[in-house]
């Protein structure tokens, strides 16, 4: 039997209203004819009948809304007229359609709130960072014009990409741009002046630092004897930072040695539960983790010097330094103390790949607060690391032997861990390194609490 | 201002066919051919009621304008051209489209916007295109397509080509820029060309008189100077008559000319309009002379048609509406991929030339 | 090769085509027994005759429209449209049809048509006469815009635009029509959508157009002589389709760019370009791309505002020099 359905009377028409029935149930119809007046989001306009009959079933009555499309009369040959209960049946459904059309059309005005909330969530984590993060200001030779107090650094994108190919710290660069901005022709000059640095440095009479040798006069030519190589230009950053931190920084070390026979066991546990594609985590990403944690409880450690001021960090980020062919790179982990280990390995094994593959970027080697150096895969007793400005400390670990220890009066085998804290000592002394060390060695040697 | 056509009329015993219940006789005409009239226009009749019924169920988008009522004016006017001739019209366009030869299949594929309508789904409804039967468009831009056939009809005598252009308009198109440009142009360059406005008598609501100042739009040729004319819209005969004088006339001496058919919309604008603004004893006045009930009536007077003839024409139209619409639902949307089809023409675009 | 000036160019290549092709004829105000208002067309209606050079009455709509309408059934026009300025009233006809008609109808009619009209100011003309309004037309897909700088590029894109079967605003410029140049023998055509690196340099790169084109070679050359600073100009010659390729290159090799534009800077051409730069070159780019552009008034008539208001070679030298590198290569 002929259906009427609510007809699509303009184009930005979704639903209509019935306004009044021209028909009742019995009227004969013929093609044509009008049944109704339709109330559109426009104007009211005729329901027109495509079928000729006899009007059998009205099912939707007057002042009720539904969509285009839906069956609002039925058009027949006269016989079967539905029982009253049916066609309340069909008045509900015409209404369960208008409430479903209504629930997805609310729903569609409001998409996925449950989506929302995270965004909000991450919004205000970024604000966080955003405001709070200070770049750590460089030392005290000389303070880069680009630099303003929580700002992040002005430089053109391919003046970030020549310091990022180059290795270079933008906070140690000088910008000369507008604005202060640092531009390709102050990475030039900086990369010249580290050429000619050596050279420059050497005439000078006693200026040099303590640890500094007699200081060797300038050799233009080299001895025929020796092979003249020259450095690469991460070779030469390098060369050049450390002497700077050398020079700048008043180090003290501390040193420990950490039982991490449970450490041992709980990695070994994480790997064992590990998917075949998950990461496997290390000893350093274990370290890593601790330190961070240490670091919300030892905050002045998690700090900079600069122009006399102790400068704070908010965030946590740590530096891992890593072995690459020709020199030395230390890309950070940010926020460690907010992810899980197995974050941080995922994280760590990503940035060394990088850094193998030399396709760390800028962002990759900024915004370090603390530095982890660890030689215990190369069998070392024990070592002591430079620290890398603008840093407060950096954390040395060297190799895990085993060693009998006194248990109850009984010698036990446990595996032992030594590390050394190097540590700038205008803003720590060594009873807070020691206490800072205590603490990290408390958590790796309760390595359940670097979890969850 | 009357032009000399107009001066010269006036003076004869017989006024410029302003009597709307004149019509031209039946001898001399070929029974076939008045059927086949006939047909079209119930053709017509029957398409355009179930396009409008195809956009309430939402088969067809965007804009949609019928000729029901001008049946007679669609079927006259296309009576009175040749196959080589080139067709220009308006938007309200669907029955002309049919008339010049192309199929209810393709026309109503192209308003369910498939593949395999006239302009592969490009156009739509306003846009109805076919280069092989010089249907030359179906224009939305009102007015927009009288400089391109006055255009057409230039390049018709820049080849010395027997063509002649037509070019259909409405009422409202008579009062913008683009007609008095194109009939100014028209007459100075000699063209082949045939203005042909339907006057239904309104704009959207705009009715002609108080959008016009001179409601009898066929004396606005005066003011080029051109051949013009009123017929009756409602008479197929008369309208063809008229349209095939004109033509003869452009194509042999290359006079352009403006004739007005007179007529009645049906139903609103478009299919969206509620047709609020017509006075309701207009409306039944207007529909009442019903072109397909007056030429059926005169051909069962003049013993060419009776009952079963009419009954089996109109199964006839139906079924082939029926097809149309068949055709179009199970014809392929235009793949996504062919978006960028025909941005621009390639270089070997006219090797065939036209 | 010979010399000869921009209009001698176009004129020479107006008179092969209709020799060449009897589908093509010329249309549009004052160019047959007036012999065009810039001359570009004089001599044409003595030796074609009023077949092929037709004198229209002022009605840009209708003979822009006629001109389409003729392309439909196989004929080339080229239209002159006395100056860029009265092209407002064709837009219907250009916008909603010449650029659709191809389009909307699928495929069955293509409308090989050429525009001919100059853009420019700094004849004391006022605000009526003296815009550069091609960016409306660069906007719209199924049309092509073309703006030679020199006369041998001239030559060579209005054979390719006569000869091209979609329609083309070829955008000329009323102070290039006395320029020279040398311009090369034979039939040559320049095709669309290829920029030209006008001139090589190191420091700075210059995008343009038109006669801003032939201002900024002006102003390089005299940086070069005076070992100022080595300036690359790009030529970009054809705004629809553009040539992102060479314009990007460009900058990855100098890293600094100015974009010099005689149009007014908000929503013109350098808009496009500038965003092009900024998505394909980013990482590139040592400083923000510049835009040198008219100052966005209506034109005065009065000289001083006029020279205020115009932009020339003053302002890109400024500009130049605001934006030249620290260090130079």
């Amino acid at each position: 039997m002929p259906e009427v359905t609510m007809p699509r009377l303009s184009d930005t028409m979704q639903e209509g209203t019935i306004g009044r029935w021209l028909k009742k149930p019995g009227d004969e119809v013929k093609r044509g004819d009008i049944l109704a007046e339709i109330e559109t989001d426009k104007a009211t306009m005729d329901l027109q009948a495509y079928d000729a009959g006899i009007l059998e079933q009205i099912l939707v009555g007057e002042g009720e809304t539904v969509p285009i499309g839906q069956p609002v009369a039925i058009i027949g040959s006269g016989e079967g007229a539905r029982k009253p209960e049916q066609r309340e049946a069909a008045k509900a459904g015409a209404k369960d359609g208008r409430a479903v059309a209504g629930a997805a059309v609310a729903a569609g005005e409001r998409p996925g709130t449950a989506a929302g909330a995270p965004t909000a969530q991450v919004s205000a984590a970024e604000a966080r960072r955003g405001a709070e993060a200070a770049p750590a200001a460089p030392p005290a030779m000389g303070v880069p014009a680009g630099i303003e107090e929580g700002a992040r650094i002005k430089a053109s994108p391919l003046a970030r990409r020549m310091a990022a190919e180059h290795g270079l710290d933008l906070r140690q660069i000088q910008g000369r741009g507008p604005g202060g901005r640092i531009e390709r022709a102050d990475i030039e000059d900086y990369l010249e002046q580290q050429r000619m640095a050596p050279a420059v440095a050497a005439p000078q009479p006693v200026a040099a630092p303590v640890e500094a040798p007699a200081p060797t006069p300038a050799a233009p030519a080299a001895p025929p004897e020796a092979e003249v190589i020259k450095p690469s230009r991460m070779q030469a950053a390098i060369a050049r930072r450390m002497v700077e931190a050398k020079q700048a920084i008043p180090h003290i070390y501390v040193s420990t040695e950490i039982d991490v026979t449970d450490l041992l066991a709980l990695r070994q546990t994480l790997n064992a539960s590990a998917g075949e594609d998950e990461v496997k985590v290390s000893i350093n990403d274990l370290v890593v983790k601790a330190c961070a944690l240490a670091l919300e409880k030892f905050p002045e450690v998690n700090s900079s010097f600069q122009d006399g001021q102790f400068i704070r960090h908010k965030q946590i980020n740590i530096g891992i330094a890593v072995d690459i062919p020709d020199g030395l790179v230390v890309p950070v982990i940010r926020d460690a103390n907010l992810k899980g280990v197995r974050t941080i390995a995922r994280e760590a094994k990503a940035l060394v790949e990088k850094a193998r593959a030399r396709k760390l970027s800028q962002a990759d080697l900024e915004g370090g607060t603390f530095s982890v150096s660890n030689l215990g895969m190369m069998d070392v007793t024990s070592f002591v690391a430079i620290i890398n400005p603008p840093e407060a400390a950096i954390l040395a670990v060297a190799s895990v032997r085993k060693q009998f220890v006194p248990v109850d009066g009984q010698p036990v085998i446990r595996d032992i861990m030594p590390v050394t804290m190097s540590a700038d000592h205008r803003i720590l002394y060594g009873a807070g390194v020691a206490r800072f060390l205590q603490e990290v060695k408390r958590l790796l040697q309760n390595p359940y609490s670097l979890l969850g | 201002m009357d032009t000399q056509q107009q001066t010269q009329a006036n003076t004869r015993d017989t006024a410029p066919a302003r009597d709307q219940t004149r019509t031209p006789s039946l001898e001399g005409e070929d029974r076939e051919t008045l059927l086949n009239y006939y047909y079209q226009m119930v053709l017509i009749r029957l398409f355009e009621e179930k396009a409008g019924e195809m956009y309430q169920r939402a088969r067809i988008g965007g804009y949609c304008h019928l000729n029901l009522g001008e049946e007679a004016t669609v079927v006259g006017f296309c009576a009175g051209f040749e196959p080589t001739d080139y067709i220009y019209t308006n938007y309200r366009e669907h029955g002309y489209a049919i008339c010049r030869g192309i199929s209810p299949q393709a026309v109503m594929a192209e308003l369910f916007g498939k593949e395999t309508g006239c302009s592969k789904g490009r156009g739509g409804s306003m846009h109805l295109f076919d280069i092989e039967r010089r249907f030359m468009g179906g224009y939305g831009i009102v007015g927009g397509q009288l400089p391109l056939a006055t255009g057409a009809a230039f390049a018709v005598a820049y080849r010395g080509g027997n063509e002649v252009v037509a070019c259909q308009m409405g009422d409202g198109t008579t009062n913008g820029g683009p007609f008095h440009e194109s009939l100014n142009l028209a007459k100075i360059y000699h063209l082949p060309i045939v203005y042909f406005i339907v006057n239904n008598q309104y704009g959207m609501g705009l009715r002609v008189d108080r959008g016009s100042a001179v409601a009898e739009l066929y004396r606005k040729a005066c003011a080029y100077d051109m051949r013009s004319e009123r017929v009756d819209g409602t008479n197929v005969l008369a309208v063809r008559d008229a349209v095939r004088e004109a033509a003869r006339i452009a194509r042999e001496q290359h006079e352009p000319s403006l004739i007005e058919a007179v007529s009645y919309r049906f139903r609103g604008h478009s299919v969206v309009d509620p047709d609020r603004y017509r006075d309701q004893a207009e409306v039944e006045r207007g529909r009442a002379r019903d072109p397909i009930t007056l030429f059926a009536a005169r051909l069962k007077g003049a013993g060419l048609l009776d009952d079963e003839g009419i009954h089996e024409i109109t199964e006839r139209a139906q079924r082939d509406v029926d097809a149309a619409v068949q055709f179009a639902e199970e014809s392929p949307d235009p793949p996504v991929e062919s978006l960028f089809d025909f941005i621009y023409a390639p270089d070997d675009a006219l090797a065939g030339g036209k | 090769m010979a010399e000869m000036t921009y209009r001698q160019a176009l004129h020479d290549t107006l008179r092969e085509e209709l020799l060449r092709d009897e589908n093509v004829f010329l249309i549009g105000e004052e160019i047959g027994v007036f012999e065009g208002s810039y001359k570009i067309t004089a001599g044409l209606l003595q030796e074609f005759g009023p077949k092929r050079v037709v004198d229209t009455p002022i009605c840009e709509n209708g003979f822009v429209g006629l001109a389409i309408g003729a392309a439909m059934l196989g004929l080339r026009p080229v239209v002159e449209i006395m100056t860029i300025n009265f092209i407002t009233l064709a837009m219907d006809e250009i916008v909603n049809h010449a650029a659709k008609i191809y389009y909307m109808f699928g495929g069955q009619c293509p409308i090989p048509l050429v525009i001919r009209t100059p853009g420019g100011g700094g004849q004391q003309l006022a605000a009526t006469h003296s815009q550069n309004l091609e960016v409306w037309f660069a906007h719209v897909p199924g049309l092509k815009v073309v703006a030679p700088a020199t006369p041998a590029d001239a030559r060579g894109m209005l054979r390719t635009a006569i000869r091209d079967n979609n329609p083309v605003l070829f955008l000329e410029n009323l102070a290039l029509y006395n320029t020279r140049g040398e311009v090369p023998d034979g039939d040559y055509t320049i095709p669309f959508g290829q920029a030209k690196v006008a001139r090589e340099g190191k420091d700075l790169t210059v995008i343009s157009y038109s006669r801003m084109a032939a201002v900024a070679m002006d102003v390089a050359r005299r940086l070069e002589e005076e070992d100022k600073l080595s300036v690359e100009v790009v030529d970009v010659r054809s705004l629809r389709p553009l040539d992102r390729e060479t314009i990007i290159n460009s900058v990855k090799k100098t890293n600094r760019a100015i974009v010099f534009e005689e149009d007014w800077r908000s929503y013109g051409v350098g808009a496009e370009i500038v965003a092009t730069v900024q998505e394909e070159a980013f990482d590139y780019l040592d400083a923000p791309v510049k835009r040198v552009a008219s100052v966005e008034v209506p034109l005065p008539y009065a000289k001083p505002l006029e020279r205020a208001a115009l932009t020339g070679a003053q302002q890109l030298l400024d500009a130049i020099n605001d934006l030249a590198p620290r260090r130079r290569r």
